[in-house]
């Protein structure tokens, strides 16, 4: 260790000091032009033959990044525009189906109440049409009851009074008797 | 153990003391050449942005990218700082070739040239340092007249000290502060080079038979601070000559932010 930092302690005295501050440091003006040129050299080869086609590349890539950035933009947007058409046009097709819908239940309704009014329409012609035909058989059985029993009070009567009487006339008679009878019954 | 402080004289050349920093910085200097014409011919092939690219062609790429974003932030002139740009990238890449060849195995006392080191770090030698820190405060200026005009730019410094006596005492530490910037400039990365050289030497020496065990993790450390002294050097250039070209209270406090925060990074 000593003889190292001996050799340290050394070096500066063993030097040999010409030209002041600037020799001791070995600043030398030849050879600071020469320094110039060769990096005025550099400057211009690099200048000349390297930056540009790096920073071409480098312009390039910036406007294919700007490119796919803008196209990406417009891909985004025109996405989002075709969301929205998309939306807007199930709205609308919700809209039309229940309007379809509805028209279909009022239709449904109207149908329903047709069949009601039909159907009942027919059941009140049934059951006119049969109660007529009863009331025509009433009349009918009535009439046919009357008669016979005019016929058979006169044969009753004829019995008992034993007397031959007109038929004809009997009957006449009776069917006075009758009429008379079933008016005062009304009455 | 050798040490020197200045780059050591190998021959002399056209009336020029060829040293060893300048043998070294040769070879960093035509590598960085046939290295970005081979990742500039490779891009320029490669015209669809494919991912077929090397390792280093894509690492040069990264780099480009990241500090060109950077003037681009730190310049709000858009104009200027494309004019700017190749030029600070250039003092990054150069930097961080020259530090990074001057931790290269063969660098120092492994080989000599008589009793002197044949390779020395670029980067470890002044004029180096110096003249990059010097083109950088000229060009400061030249930007700084190109967008200010010759008026705007000497009233940075000089003012009427009958009207504004505050504005011309900072105007004065304001031409003071150019020549403290070049200074700092150079001896920053003077110092962190050369303090890395000795690091590395002084732990090979210490660790003795341990040190291949050592050595890496000081390689590794040694790499990282390259890229950050390179960094450094080009981002205290970027905000300086936008420092210039911007000359107002704004520009002002967001470069003291920026130069606060470098040199911590640097320390």
């Amino acid at each position: 260790m000593e003889k190292l930092l001996y050799l340290f302690a050394s070096t500066e005295a063993s030097e040999e000091v010409t030209g002041g501050m600037f020799g001791s440091l070995g600043i030398d003006w030849k050879v600071m032009i020469l320094q110039l040129i060769a990096f005025g050299v550099l400057v211009f080869v690099l200048a000349k033959w390297v930056y540009p086609p790096i920073l071409a590349m480098l312009d390039r890539r910036q406007k294919l990044i700007d490119d796919s950035i803008k196209a990406a933009k417009k891909a985004s947007a025109d996405s989002e525009k075709a969301a929205k058409d998309i939306a807007q046009q199930l709205s609308k097709a919700r809209v039309e189906a229940e309007d379809i819908v509805a028209a279909a239940h009022k239709q449904t309704e109207q149908i329903l109440v047709d069949a009601n009014q039909e159907a009942e329409r027919r059941s009140e012609a049934t059951v006119a049409a049969a109660r007529a035909q009863l009331a025509r058989d009433v009349e009918t059985a009535r009439k046919t009851l009357r008669d016979e029993t005019a016929n058979l009070v006169a044969l009753a009567t004829e019995k008992v009074v034993d007397e031959k009487v007109d038929m004809t006339k009997d009957a006449k008679l009776i069917r006075e008797a009758i009429s008379k009878t079933e008016k005062e019954v009304k009455e | 153990m050798h040490v020197s402080i200045k780059a050591e004289p190998l021959f002399e050349m056209f009336g020029i003391e060829i040293t060893n920093a300048i043998l070294l910085g040769i070879i960093g200097l035509g590598f960085l050449i046939v290295w970005m014409i081979f990742v500039a011919r490779k891009i320029a092939q490669d015209r669809y942005g494919s991912d077929k690219k090397g390792f280093f062609t894509r690492l040069v790429l990264w780099v480009f990218e990241g500090l060109y974003k950077t003037v681009h932030e730190t310049i709000p002139n858009k104009k200027v700082a494309r004019q700017v740009a190749p030029f600070v990238i250039t003092i990054f890449f150069i930097v961080v070739i020259q530090y990074y060849t001057g931790i290269l195995p063969f660098v120092g006392e492994a080989m000599t040239f008589g009793h002197t080191p044949l390779f020395r770090s670029q980067a470890a030698d002044l004029n180096f340092t110096l003249t990059l820190a010097i083109i950088t405060i000229v060009a400061c200026q030249v930007w700084a007249f190109r967008v200010l005009g010759f008026k705007g730019n000497m009233h940075r410094y000089f003012v009427n000290p009958l009207k504004d006596p505050i504005g011309c005492f900072a105007g004065f530490l304001e031409l003071i502060g150019e020549f403290s910037r070049m200074l700092a400039l150079a001896m920053r990365l003077f110092g962190n080079v050369f303090a890395g050289e000795v690091l590395l030497v002084v732990v090979a020496y210490l660790g003795s038979f341990a040190s291949p065990a050592l050595l890496p993790f000081f390689y590794i450390f040694e790499l990282f601070i390259g890229g950050i002294q390179a960094y450094v050097f080009f981002m205290l250039a970027t905000v300086f000559i936008g420092l210039a070209v911007s000359h107002d209270s704004h520009a002002e406090s967001v470069h003291s932010t920026e130069v606060k925060m470098v040199s911590e990074m640097s320390t």
